[in-house]
C-alpha cells in the first residue's frame, strides 16, 4: 500500500522540480535581453559622472548610518553614559549607604581603629 | 537596567529585602558598596564605613568588579560577636560566587552568612532571670 502511494508523490515530486528548474531557467534566458543595447530610436541617456555616482551609491547609505548611529547614540550621550563596547564601567552603587560623593568620605581607619574584617580577591 | 548599572530592579529588590533580613536578624546595619575603589581597596572600603551613621554598628561590605576586590568591614561593637575569622568564611563564600559571575547570588549569602555569625548569642532563661 506504501509503494501505491508513494508512486504518485514521487511523480509528483518530480513535475514540480522539473517546473521549478523550467521557470528558473526561463528566468535566465529571459533576463539576457535585459542587458541588451538601448533600442535604436530610444533617447540616448547621458553619460553618468564618475562622483556624482559614488555620491549617490556611496553618500547616501553612508550619511543613512551616520544619522541612525547618533539617534542610537544620542539619548545615552547626553544622560552623561558610556557608550564603548565591551567596556562598560559599573556605576557605583552604595546599597544601605548615606548619600555622598568619594570627595565627602570620611577618612581612612588609623592603626589604633577598632574596626575589623576580611578581604578577598577572585 | 540602566547602562552602567550592575542591578536590575528585581536584583535590587532582592538585595535590599536581604540586607533587610540581615539587619533584623543581627541588629547590626548592613551597607553594600558595588563599584570602583578609589586608591587602595581597603582604604576605601574604611572610608565608606567611618561615613556611615553608626560605623560602630555596621558592616560594610565593599566589592569592586573592576579589581575584583571584596573587603569587609565590621565595627567595633559588631565585632564583638562576629570575629574576622567569621567574616573571612563570609568573603570565602561570596568570592567563590563571584568567580562564578553571581554577583548578586554572592552578595547574598555573603549578608546572610554575616548576619548569622553577627547573630547574638540567645541566653537561655534569660527572661526568667531577668525576672527574678
Amino acid at each position: 500500500m506504501t509503494t501505491l502511494k508513494g508512486k504518485p508523490a514521487f511523480r509528483r515530486l518530480l513535475v514540480l522540480a522539473s517546473t521549478a528548474l523550467g521557470l528558473v531557467a526561463a528566468s535566465v534566458a529571459l533576463a539576457a535581453p535585459a542587458s541588451a543595447d538601448v533600442p535604436e530610436f530610444w533617447p540616448e541617456p547621458d553619460d553618468v559622472d564618475p562622483l556624482h555616482a559614488l555620491l549617490l551609491l556611496g553618500g547616501v547609505p553612508l550619511l543613512l548610518f551616520v544619522v541612525i548611529t547618533f539617534l542610537v547614540y544620542a539619548p545615552s550621550v547626553v544622560r552623561g553614559e558610556r557608550i564603548a563596547p565591551g567596556h562598560q564601567v559599573p556605576e557605583n552603587q552604595w546599597l544601605g549607604g548615606p548619600r555622598k560623593s568619594a570627595g565627602e568620605l570620611a577618612g581612612p581607619d588609623t592603626d589604633d581603629s577598632e574596626a575589623g574584617g576580611a578581604s578577598g580577591r577572585w | 537596567m540602566a547602562a552602567g548599572d550592575p542591578f536590575s530592579a528585581s536584583e535590587r529588590a532582592a538585595l535590599d529585602a536581604a540586607i533587610r533580613k540581615a539587619e533584623q536578624l543581627c541588629r547590626a546595619e548592613f551597607s553594600v558598596f558595588v563599584g570602583r575603589a578609589e586608591g587602595e581597596p581597603r582604604q576605601f572600603a574604611t572610608r565608606l564605613h567611618n561615613s556611615l551613621v553608626a560605623p560602630a554598628r555596621s558592616i560594610l561590605i565593599l566589592v569592586d568588579p573592576t579589581a575584583r576586590a571584596i573587603e569587609v568591614v565590621t565595627g567595633a561593637h559588631v565585632r564583638r560577636t562576629l570575629s574576622d575569622q567569621e567574616v573571612e568564611l563570609a568573603v570565602i563564600a561570596m568570592q567563590t560566587a563571584f568567580a562564578e559571575g553571581d554577583l548578586v547570588g554572592g552578595l547574598r549569602r555573603g549578608i546572610a552568612m554575616l548576619a548569622d555569625h553577627a547573630r547574638p548569642p540567645q541566653l537561655l532563661h534569660a527572661e526568667d532571670r531577668a525576672q527574678d
